[in-house]
Formats: structure tokens, sequence, C-alpha cells
């Protein structure tokens, strides 16, 4: 092919062009398009959740994510609730044995964890007292919980004797006395304040700290006498 | 952003005729020609309000007109092969072919002599491989760095196929001449 017939050639190809009113048609259009901005679709909610469902992610991921969160929120709200609370069987029920026990070990430890249940359960009565929820139907329940840690204790104790030097028991046995007498006057102090008949919590208290004293009271000069009645 | 509407308009400017003809001698259609030029133009004004560099706009206007048209193509086989599944007896002979100029809007409408046409028959002789390369070398003046850019070769490779089209092309165009 000779070279000016090519050059021609390419020169007559290159007149091929657009006309100024397709090149400015085309040109408006673009801006004119680059400026809507995407309208959001009402159904972007159904369509996320739909993406969550259609990805398997969500299944290994967000959900036990979701589970544990929610979880942790309730558990931690609990840990504050008093009997009349619905939040209260929770607490005593799973977080109290289930959660925060199973991070104690050593019997020394578990028998510790029950004195500090047992204390705990005086001052959420001493609350309700305060608040003046400390009904009869409160009570009963402070009291069944009571004589359950105290039998949790006596058992732990056992097994503290077997392990620990006596000493350690005889240490626990008189932190338990005294928390629970303490809190025992504590009760009373508001009740004599309000003119009121004495408080059972207070009495159990009272009966449950001599009754750890008399189940121990075999060690002889190693026991602890009730001394703060 | 009226510095990047500037830019883009310059660009648009100096480009957009040679887009549209790249378009137009592969899809036969001055529509679709001009669809393609202003999808391919939107795009390069999207990705410059989207801050990305380009190195060069040229090479990036090609690759996306050259995808446009391939998606062009693939819808364009679709339909002639539906067309003849349902064995339509009205079905019009150009809609179920594809790739094939047609003279009435390349030709007729355009403005162009003998010797364009001549050169354009001829290299629409030479194979797939080889058409492209010689067509955006020696019609659009592109580097073969910017060719194997479009092409998505190496400079090498792009070279070595504007060397090989245009031993055909004389092949071809000695072998019209007998």
């Amino acid at each position: 092919m000779e070279n000016n017939k090519l050059k021609k050639g390419i020169k007559e190809i290159k007149n091929i062009v657009m006309t100024d009113v397709e090149k400015t048609r085309i040109f408006e259009n673009i801006l004119k398009v680059s400026k809507e901005k995407p309208k959001t679709s009402p159904w972007f909610t159904f369509s996320f959740l739909a993406m969550l469902k259609n990805n398997r992610l969500v299944y290994y991921i967000v959900i036990p994510l979701i589970i544990i969160l929610s979880s942790s929120g309730v558990v931690f709200a609990s840990q504050s609730s008093l009997p009349d609370s619905i939040l209260y069987p929770l607490k005593v029920n799973i977080v109290e044995p289930l959660i925060e026990g199973a991070l104690t070990f050593s019997p020394k430890n578990k028998a510790k964890y029950e004195v500090n249940l047992a204390t705990k359960r005086l001052v959420e009565a001493e609350a309700l007292a305060g608040q003046g929820k400390l009904n009869k139907k409160n009570e009963d329940k402070i009291n069944n919980l009571l004589d359950k840690h105290t039998v949790a204790l006596d058992k732990t104790l056992k097994d503290v004797k077997k392990v620990d030097k006596v000493e350690q028991s005889d240490k626990i046995i008189s932190n338990f006395n005294f928390e629970m007498n303490t809190h025992a006057q504590k009760l009373d102090n508001m009740k004599k304040n309000n003119n009121e008949e004495d408080h059972q919590i207070s009495k159990k208290a009272r009966m449950n700290a001599e009754k750890i004293n008399t189940l121990f009271k075999d060690r002889g000069d190693h026991g602890f006498n009730n001394k703060n009645k | 952003m009226k510095d990047i509407q500037s830019t883009f308009e310059a660009i648009y400017i100096k480009e957009s005729d040679v887009i549209f003809r790249f378009c137009l001698l592969r899809v036969s259609n001055r529509e679709t020609a001009l669809d393609i030029v202003q999808e391919t133009f939107l795009r390069l004004w999207k990705q410059m309000q989207e801050d990305k560099d380009i190195l060069n706009e040229r090479a990036l206007l090609f690759t996306i007109a050259r995808h446009l048209i391939i998606d062009w193509y693939r819808k364009k086989k679709s339909f002639s092969l539906d067309a003849m599944v349902l064995n339509n007896s009205n079905n019009d002979e150009r809609e179920t072919s594809f790739d094939i100029l047609d003279e009435e809007t390349t030709f007729a409408n355009l403005e162009i002599g003998a010797e364009g046409r001549y050169l354009i028959d001829q290299i629409n002789k030479l194979g797939d491989t080889y058409r492209e390369s010689i067509y955006l070398r020696y019609v659009e003046d592109l580097s073969p760095g910017e060719i194997g850019k479009i092409m998505g070769i190496t400079p090498n490779a792009a070279s070595v196929r504007i060397n090989r089209g245009l031993v055909e092309l004389k092949k071809i165009v000695e072998y019209g001449k007998q």
C-alpha cells in the first residue's frame, strides 16, 4: 500500500466525528447524571437484613456476638438486683453459683465465697428495709437463701479442714459470725427506728451463725462461741 | 469541583471524537456508538470526582470503551441466539448477525472517501489479534505502551502484534492488488 494512499486513508477515517449537537448533548447528559444523587431505597433496611440473612458470616459471628453481648448486659444488670426484682432469680440461681462461683477453686475460697453470699443477702435485706419493701415474701426468699448458704458453708468448711490448717476454718467461721451478727444488729436498729416487729431475717442470721459454731464445737478450743448476741 | 470539571471538559473535547470513531467502527451503529461514548466519559467523570489517580486518560478511555463494546457484543450475541431458538420468521438477518460492518450506517451516513473506506475494509480483514492494534497504532497514533495497557498485554507484546499485523496487512493488500 503506498504511503500517500495510506496517509490519505487515515485522514479520511479521522474525519469520522460526532456532530456539535451530539457532542454537546452527551456532555450535558454526563454532567446532569452525575449531579443526581442516588436515592436511598425505602427497602434498604430489608435489603440489609436480607444481606445478613444470605451471608453465612451471620451465623458464625454476628449471632453469637449478639447473644454474648445481650447476655452480658443482662448479667450485669442482675448483679445489683434485689429480691423484688425480676432479675433476682437469674442472679441467685445462675450468676452467683455458675459464673462467679465457678471462679473459686480452693475449699478455702469457696467457703469465703459462701460467707460473702450470706452477707450479701443481709445487705439486700437492709436495702429493702430502707425502701420499706421488706415484706414477708421477700423475707422468706432471703431466709431460704441464708439457709442454703449456711449449708453450703458447712459442707465447704469440712473440706477446708481436710485440706488446710484448722486456723483457716476458724478464721472463716469467725468472719461469718461477725458478718451475721453485725448485719442482724443493723437490721434491728432499722426496725427500732420504725417501731416495728423483729425482722425474721435478723433472727435467722443469728441462728445460722450459732449453727455453724455448734457444728464445729467438736474441735474443742478451736471453735468459737457466739459472743455477739 | 470547578477545576475537575474544566479538566474533564478539556479531555472530552480532545478525546471524544477519537473514542467515537473507535466505537463506531466496532459496533457499526451510530446511536449505539454514541451511547457507549457517553457511558465511557461518564465513568471517567466519576473516577475524576472520586479523586482517583489517572495516569493516562486516553488509555483509560479506550480501555473502558473496549469493555463496553465487548459487553455490547455479548448482549447482542445472546439476543441473536434467543431469536434463532424462537425461530422467528420475521427475523431480520442483521439482528442475528454481529461483528459485521453495517454499510448503511458506517459509510452512507458518513462523509468518508474511497481511500478511508478501502483502509477500513483491509483492516477488518485482519484477524482479531492484529486488527485492533493496527488501528490504534496507525489511525489513532497510540504508542505500543498505551496499546499494551488498553489490551492488557505488555508493551513488547503490543509491538509484536503491531509488526505482525502490518505484515499481514501488506499481504492482504498485495493479494487484493492481484
